[in-house]
């Protein structure tokens, strides 16, 4: 099959779009498509409250996946076009910031109910700009395919986060002697008695290093609804299914947390670059963790057309789990890979952009590939890695271009 | 009114249980609420996509278990052409591991419709014979 890699996007309306393979909708005036380059990839494209029109994965409970375009309009992604994941459809449509609280509780001595005035008394803010990545970002493309969320490049997003530091707010609840985790609920609620609830579980020593955060504010204002308003973790570095929205609760445990998401779900195998052969089925697995170091052209897409013996400047991203990038290379057409600029840095957990100036020297089709390295030495890999969740694809992406 | 509102996009029923916690929530929070509410509001638009009509009763099945809690893009979205061990993996989990009241004599018959429509194999004999009309 030769799915072109561009995405698509048609504003025509459903309309265009009739016929005996479209599936069977109700209409939507708002609507738009999208192709993701993956077999079965038409998207709608929808606007959300305090949202642009985001690619739909999911309508209840909602999750929305940002159009890979707009990573090449900054290096900060807007709050109207970040990208949204829920797990179970009893999300809250209604929050009164006064009568909200956050509940402190389990192994400490001093059990809070922090109003949202009284959380952000507790210490001063701090800030950090960060990534935020799905576990299952780029899904779509793992080859054989796995079923999950067949997300896109889009789950991910670059924001300024401010908030009070984990660690104050765990110093105020007197952590007592034998905890080990700390778990974290919001909002959000199973329609079922029997599906478990969604909360999540970091070490102890990780949840107050300092740097984990309970975020109240994005790209300075209020977290939008649907990114957790008025209260989410920020786990820098960390995938997003730590990132809690709508977060009301902390509770410390002194055992490691056996709950469904963390003992069942998001588990990846206990393997150096958490891979297995494809279609295997792994011998241990663990929690995702990190991100994996990644990068991205964003300022051509597949399909585009570059001129013929003149420079085009070609700009991208690369991030990796806080380490900060060391390197970005560019190759063209499988040849040598050579270096990239990088811009200055926004923080070492946020994107960081890089520019190329390609001059090509042959018409017609070209590949271009970057490949990014972190301060850690990690590189990403020629071949893609697999698992049976899909998790963590991080291998060199190419972009197929026109020279002409 | 309550500060906190879930949602239940479908029509289904509020479950017992979410009714209590919302009962329970309302009850814990009306004493912080004070004067008038100034609580943040969304209201979330339509689901679009629906399961794919088909004579085949695990259709209706699906219609009943499967939407209960998720939106019918779920399924959808899912890899083209997935063999019927892929469907039936997905009702497993969703039985055994989220709780869907799905009785384990209509299992096979939702993984046919699954599979018939969504994936790569026409439905089993027992299927269609539950199918009637057909064949």
């Amino acid at each position: 099959m030769n799915y072109s890699r561009r995405n698509f996007i048609r504003l025509s309306g459903l309309a265009a779009l009739g016929g005996a393979a479209m599936p069977q909708r109700l209409l939507s005036a708002e609507s738009g498509e999208l192709v993701l380059p993956f077999g079965n990839g038409e998207r709608e494209l929808i606007a959300y409250p305090e949202k642009r029109r985001l690619i739909r994965l999911t309508a209840r409970p909602p999750q929305l996946e940002t159009p890979f375009k707009v990573f090449n309009e900054g290096l900060i992604t807007p709050n109207d076009a970040f990208f949204v994941r829920y797990h179970l459809a009893g999300i809250p449509t209604s929050i009164d910031p006064d009568a909200f609280r956050l509940r402190v509780k389990g192994k400490v001595s001093r059990p809070l109910e922090l109003s949202l005035t009284e959380l952000k008394r507790l210490a001063e803010p701090i800030e950090v700009v960060a990534v935020n990545q799905c576990s299952g970002n780029s899904r779509g493309f793992m080859k054989p395919r796995v079923g999950g969320g067949q997300l896109g490049n889009g789950a991910m997003g670059n924001a300024r986060w401010t908030g009070i530091p984990l660690r104050a707010i765990l110093e105020k609840a007197a952590v007592l002697p034998g905890a080990q985790q700390v778990t974290f609920e919001g909002l959000d609620r199973p329609i079922l008695p029997a599906t478990p609830e969604f909360i999540k579980a970091l070490a102890l020593d990780h949840a107050g290093d300092g740097e984990v955060m309970v975020a109240y504010a994005m790209n300075g204002t209020d977290l939008p609804f649907l990114n957790g308003y008025p209260l989410r973790l920020v786990v820098p570095g960390y995938f997003g299914t730590y990132w809690v929205k709508h977060l009301s609760d902390i509770t410390v445990v002194d055992s490691v947390f056996d709950g469904y998401w963390m003992a069942t779900a998001y588990r990846v195998p206990d393997t150096v670059d958490h891979s297995v052969p494809v279609a295997t089925v792994p011998a241990k697995t663990v929690p995702i963790a990190k991100f994996a170091v990644r990068s991205f052209v964003t300022s051509v897409a597949d399909g585009d057309t570059l001129p013929m013996a003149r420079p085009t400047i070609l700009r991208g991203i690369a991030f990796d789990s806080g380490s900060g990038i060391r390197s970005v290379e560019v190759s063209v057409d499988e040849g040598k890979w050579s270096p990239a600029i990088l811009s200055s840095e926004l923080g070492r957990y946020g994107f960081r952009e890089w520019t190329y100036a390609f001059t090509p020297i042959r018409t017609g089709s070209c590949t271009l590939r970057c490949r990014a390295t972190s301060r850690t030495g990690e590189a990403q890999p020629l071949e893609a890695g697999w698992n049976p969740g899909g998790y963590m694809r991080n291998v060199v992406e190419s972009v197929q271009v026109h020279v002409g | 009114m309550s500060p906190f509102k879930f949602t239940l996009a479908s029509e289904t029923p509020m479950p017992k249980l979410l009714l209590r916690q919302s009962l329970l929530l309302t009850a814990i929070l009306a004493t912080a609420v004070t004067g008038s509410s100034s609580a943040k509001e969304i209201a979330l638009p339509p689901e679009t996509i629906l399961l794919k009509q088909s004579d085949l009763p695990g259709y209706a099945l699906a219609s009943g278990y499967c939407v209960l809690c998720h939106s019918a893009d779920y399924v959808h979205y899912q890899p083209p052409a997935k063999p019927r061990s892929f469907w039936l993996a997905e009702v497993t989990k969703m039985q055994k591991k989220y709780g869907a009241p799905v009785p384990d004599a209509q299992v096979d018959l939702i993984v046919d419709y699954l599979t018939s429509i969504y994936g790569s194999s026409p439905p089993t004999a027992a299927s269609a014979a539950a199918q009637g009309a057909h064949n």
